[in-house]
């Protein structure tokens, strides 16, 4: 872990001010990054030095840094979150990159992720969904003991993968069509194989896709994009699900 | 100032119980005239402000990240306690009372404590109930572990994510509230200031991170969910955003700030590597159960550790706690991590670090058992150091992790402002000097789902709230003094960024008020803090301007804060001349170096009041009574 | 189920867009079977039955009574009685072709009348709503990235049938109309002659494919249909939610196999005749 081994880049950043101005790459020399480095700490060394140089450093959005608030991403050489599979930005490191690379780093891109800043962009249209039925009705206090309801391994084994989702965006930013299936199916799964989720499928999938809809994403159409940059492993499956768990509410529905 | 606790009379098994009858409650129809604002969306506020609006509160949420999801709490891996004692091996409210009060090395409030074990069952039933996946085995039912060395499995746990379920569970209910508009959302909006009107808060400052404007929000009582402040070293396991400003600000419009000295300090994390990292990563405790820990025998050993023969390691924990060996509680293990590293045995390029090795566990339990367990934390560490721990030892080294000390609160969580209320990380109350492993999660919940929605009830109903607006010159005051900082800040203009500051004042915490404590580094902290503060407000550089998404002026008027409370901190660590749970004051130690507490003079909580900043803060002591947990000296030997 | 709800979302759309494909597979598979029929006219047994209508229809027209040909008589004599047929150009038009295999199944698809544009017009409305589905979605998911990347890299989930649905799609919609202008309309006035025999729709195609360029279009189509189908099955599997562990392998092959076995089986026809030749 202590090799001194660092490397030079070439960055070709996207640059923007705000939603409505145009957008452009700039070229950074990054130099001396150490190998050790996660992508975000480069970019940091980064900011740094412009910050130094009295110039506005990159603005890019991260948290938690350790691949599990799901705050950071961008793409990175056309990829969302970057060559390494199952990683978030914050957890790739500079030891994917060989020296002389040069690296396009673009913010992820949909009309339903609109640019703020730079590398940041307003996801809140996945909140949207959220609210639309990405819950169970339970209020605090009044309900049954927890182990009341017997849940098989399997159905919650299930649960949890879906469950697993950081709402980062890497599937709308991977999918060609900027769709957020992955996203609205992983939370319409969790619930789906649930039994306390059971009461409000109906309504749940109805609703959150409808959300989904509006919120002027593209539609799937089964590459699977999402699924291979998908930083938490979140299967296709989920999406599948969905389609039934869709499919069956637009018949029984009373509405 | 008179700190009145609030506790209630009577037994400890009905105080809770009496509590909430005595309460005054609000009719359900006048509920939605009250307007509530929680600030942070963790496991604490995000449950607050869902609970309040259920109930029919109007509720304002705000949160600095882009969605109330991101919240920290997410990241927490290990699990929640509760006394449900499904496992039938002995658990009950009581003993995870007990546990608590003697894990938290007698420095925290009896009733608080029992309060949160008697509510924790009633997490449980909530969390399972909104979805969250908890494991469970193969009759369906939940599944519990025995975590950070308790002698019971009370912890429930959702894979290695269980903050992250926890949280999202809490944000779904927030966010089914805010689809129904009883409570309205503000992301990225980081609060500057809270207001006082007639000595009540009501209401706050924000800055939309976005556009850069400040603006204002009243309410009739301000619940603050906003964590810790364990970055003011600059490195720990915290959010790179995880701040004190919230809090502090508070605490400089009058709330006392109780115990800030009280930090965590965990034993598995990953060591620091250059002097570009951002941030430590924690790799969960659940490690010590098979990895054994041990560093060279020899200085200067550079060997490769597979090279170095059993005769030749020191498995100093295993040879100094036979009872307990690795898994002794995490301040012992990260105090002798640290004493290893002084005497000059600690590993890695920077020699701080020590081993934590699965070779024996791999050969005894097959890797595909140790895979099984820990392959999850293996990737991660192996994608972070670029070394498989299948192979070559990990090595650890302790990290600031959790913060004990916040705004002090009474028995109803309510600070000594009345009106602004306090929850989760952010509080004082629970886990006096340490914390348990799995009790942070079970803290968070409890405020928010079940503490929150019936005293702010009372609180609500017992004070005469005239209406007031955003245009009141309390708000006016308070936007113009934001505004004049945030000028001030963008116009120092000077050489150094504000991570080279930020970087200077976490160097000499940790140095001076990390895991080992003495007289004369803490006066040297409390003499040099100013000088860096001083530095900073005359040679920063704040680029980019106010009116604008700016994230060096957001860091820049975080580290400020940082500047100011790290003296309180210093101030705090260094009046305590004992040693208790994270707190290691090197003058006070038993014969076999471990921590002594000096019951007689500091079993009290210190609640610290603001006078001015460099100025000396008043001192005010709450003691502490321990009519059910005779406190006694902790030993793992 | 509200109808209008399911039609406009995005899931319905894809299932309605879904139902209609699998339709017209299924339309693919019963064509490809009657299209199977023209092997047939080149089969001996017919050849057989032509010589022998061929020579009923001379020796009414003429007093060299000739005994009917056996079977392997058939061919040699097929050359002779083409050569008479030749010289006598007014016997074309009165040669029966309506036993040749194809033809006989086209005669008893037009006999079916009133049944036939029924199902016709059902074939319509499916490849309508199909092309109609197509398109609203396509137009959405290229309004959902307005700004493209400037670095695209698959991460591994697309493949090349997946990325080329829509362009494959044009392309198949080109060729349905250019196919049914070449042989339902014969718009491009191809012979039905063949050897101076009026073979009817069968010497329409058998002409048809006798051109290289035209058989290599027809071949380079059904590849494209193959590349449609193959990703097309497995993909409806999906947006009805048919997937489990267990079964994707099974469900993936299979619509690689219908696609490639679509497409392979279309393409023999021209192939076939272009060597035939």
């Amino acid at each position: 872990m202590s090799s001194e081994k660092t490397i030079n880049l070439t960055l070709k950043v996207w640059r923007q001010k705000g939603p409505t101005d145009a957008g452009k790459f700039q070229t950074i020399h990054a130099k001396d990054i150490s190998v050790d480095c996660s992508f975000l700490e480069m970019l940091d060394i980064v900011n740094d030095e412009m910050a130094r140089g009295d110039q506005d450093p990159v603005a890019f959005d991260h948290d938690c840094r350790e691949g599990i608030c799901g705050m950071c991403g961008a793409v990175v050489n056309g990829i969302a979150h970057g060559p390494q599979s199952e990683t978030t930005l914050c957890q790739l490191h500079m030891r994917k990159f060989n020296n002389g690379d040069t690296i396009y780093v673009e913010p992820f891109r949909a009309k339903a992720f609109p640019i703020v800043k730079d590398l940041v962009v307003d996801r809140s249209a996945f909140d949207r969904i959220i609210a639309k039925g990405g819950f169970i009705s339970a209020k605090t206090g009044g309900v049954p003991d927890a182990n009341a309801i017997p849940i098989s391994k399997v159905n919650s084994d299930l649960a949890m993968d879906a469950a697993g989702c950081i709402g980062c965006g890497a599937c709308v930013a991977a999918c060609p069509n900027a769709s957020a299936m992955l996203f609205t199916s992983a939370k319409v799964s969790q619930l789906a194989v649930l039994p306390q989720g059971a009461v409000e499928r109906t309504e749940r999938v109805l609703n959150m896709v409808s959300q989904m809809d509006s919120e002027q994403f593209g539609n799937c159409s089964n590459h699977y994009e999402c699924e291979a940059v998908c930083p938490k492993a979140i299967k296709v499956e989920n999406i599948a699900r969905m389609n039934r768990e869709y499919l069956r509410a637009s018949v029984v529905s009373r509405d | 100032m008179n700190l009145n606790s609030n506790i209630p009379e009577g037994p400890i098994e009905q105080r809770w119980t009496n509590h909430k009858f005595n309460m005054k409650l609000i009719n359900p129809a006048n509920k939605k005239k009250f307007n509530v604002i929680v600030v942070g969306t963790g496991l604490a506020g995000a449950s607050a402000a869902a609970s309040l609006a259920e109930l029919g509160y109007k509720v304002k949420s705000f949160c600095m990240q882009d969605s109330p999801r991101r919240a920290h709490s997410i990241a927490a891996q290990g699990g929640i306690n509760a006394n449900k004692n499904y496992p039938n091996d002995g658990d009950s409210t009581y003993r995870l009372f007990y546990d608590t009060v003697k894990g938290g090395d007698y420095r925290s409030r009896e009733s608080n404590v029992y309060r949160l074990a008697e509510i924790s069952g009633s997490i449980i039933d909530q969390c399972v109930a909104q979805g969250v996946p908890f494991a469970r085995d193969y009759s369906g039912y939940l599944d519990n572990r025995s975590f950070g060395g308790a002698q019971v499995s009370r912890t429930f746990y959702a894979r290695g994510q269980t903050g992250q379920q926890l949280l999202l569970g809490a944000y779904s209910a927030l966010m089914k509230e805010v689809g129904k508009q009883t409570v309205e959302m503000f992301p990225r909006r980081e609060m500057l200031d809270l207001v006082l009107i007639d000595g009540k808060a009501r209401g706050i400052i924000v800055r939309n991170l976005i556009t850069g404007k400040l603006e204002s929000h009243t309410a009739d009582a301000v619940v603050l969910a906003t964590g810790g402040y364990g970055n003011v070293y600059f490195l720990s396991t915290n959010a790179m955003n995880s701040n004190v400003t919230a809090a502090w600000r508070c605490h400089k419009k009058g709330a006392l700030f109780a115990n800030p000295c009280f930090t965590q300090i965990h034993p598995t994390c990953i060591p620091v590597h250059g002097d570009y990292q951002s941030k430590l990563t924690l790799m969960s405790e659940s490690l010590r159960n098979d990895g054994r820990v041990w560093v060279p025998k020899t200085k200067g050993d550079t060997r490769k550790p597979s090279d170095i023969p059993d005769s030749e390691r020191f498995y100093y924990l295993e040879e100094k706690y036979p009872s307990f060996g690795n898994l002794v509680p995490r301040d012992v293990a990260s105090r002798n991590a640290k004493n290893v590293c002084d005497d000059g045995l600690g590993v890695g390029s920077t020699n701080l670090a020590v081993y934590l090795d699965f070779k024996d566990a791999i050969a005894k339990q097959g890797k595909s058992k140790i895979t099984e367990k820990y392959g999850n934390l293996f990737d991660m560490y192996q994608r972070i150091t670029d070394a498989s721990p299948y192979k070559e030892p990990m090595m650890i080294y302790p990290a600031i992790h959790y913060t004990m000390g916040g705004l002090w609160v009474d028995y109803n969580l309510q600070s000594s402002i009345p009106g602004l209320f306090v929850l989760g990380e952010a509080n004082f109350s629970d886990h006096g000097a340490n914390r348990l492993g799995a009790s942070a999660l079970m803290q968070g919940l409890a405020d928010g789902y079940f503490v929150i929605p019936y005293t702010i009830g009372h609180y609500l109903s017992e004070h005469k709230l005239n209406e007031v607006n955003n245009d009141h010159s309390a708000f006016e005051d308070a936007q113009r003094q934001a505004t004049n900082k945030i000028e001030r800040l963008l116009s120092i203009k000077g050489s150094k960024t504000v991570d080279d500051i930020h970087k200077e004042l976490g160097l000499l915490m940790w140095d001076k008020c990390g895991m080992a404590r003495n007289e004369a580094g803490l006066k040297e902290a409390i003499e040099k803090i100013p000088k860096i503060r001083d530095d900073f407000w005359k040679n920063v550089n704040v680029t980019g301007s106010e009116g604008d998404f700016n994230q060096t002026l957001e860091r820049a008027g975080r580290v400020a804060d940082f500047l100011e409370f790290a003296e309180l901190f210093a101030t705090d660590a260094e009046h305590r001349k004992e040693s208790c749970g994270g707190h290691f004051r090197e003058e006070s130690q038993t014969e076999d170096g471990e921590a002594k507490r000096i019951d007689e003079e500091y079993s009290y909580v210190a609640a610290w009041g603001f006078e001015g900043v460099g100025e000396k803060p008043t001192l005010n002591k709450e003691k502490l009574e321990f009519e059910h947990c005779k406190p006694t000296q902790r030993s793992y030997k | 189920m509200s109808l209008t709800r399911f039609t406009t979302s995005s899931i319905g759309r894809k299932q309605t867009m879904a139902i209609t494909g699998l339709l017209l597979v299924g339309f693919l598979v019963s064509h490809l079977l009657g299209n199977f029929l023209i092997f047939a006219g080149y089969g001996d047994k017919y050849k057989h039955e032509q010589a022998k209508g061929l020579q009923q229809l001379l020796n009414k027209h003429s007093n060299a009574k000739q005994n009917v040909p056996t079977v392997n008589e058939s061919k040699k004599n097929l050359a002779k009685i083409n050569a008479l047929l030749k010289s006598n150009p007014n016997l074309i038009e009165s040669t029966d072709n309506s036993n040749i295999p194809l033809n006989t199944y086209a005669l008893k698809l037009k006999e079916l009348g009133p049944l036939l544009w029924i199902a016709r017009l059902g074939l319509i409305v499916i490849f309508v709503l199909h092309m109609f589905m197509f398109m609203q979605t396509t137009l959405i998911n290229k309004a959902a990235r307005p700004i493209p990347y400037a670095t695209v890299k698959d991460a591994g989930g697309s493949t090349t049938a997946s990325k080329t649905m829509v362009y494959t799609g044009i392309i198949l919609f080109g060729y349905i109309l250019l196919h049914l202008a070449d042989f339902t309309f014969n718009l491009f006035e191809t012979t039905s002659v063949i050897d101076g025999v009026d073979e009817g729709l069968f010497g329409i195609v058998v002409n048809g494919f006798k051109n290289p360029i035209h058989t290599g279009l027809y071949v380079l189509a059904m590849f494209i249909l193959g590349l449609h189908v193959s990703h097309a099955i497995q993909s409806a599997c999906q947006t009805f939610g048919i997937n489990h562990p267990k079964y994707n392998l099974l469900i993936k092959n299979s619509s690689n196999g219908i696609g490639i076995a679509l497409a392979l089986g279309y393409m023999s026809i021209p192939i076939f005749v272009l060597i035939k030749l």
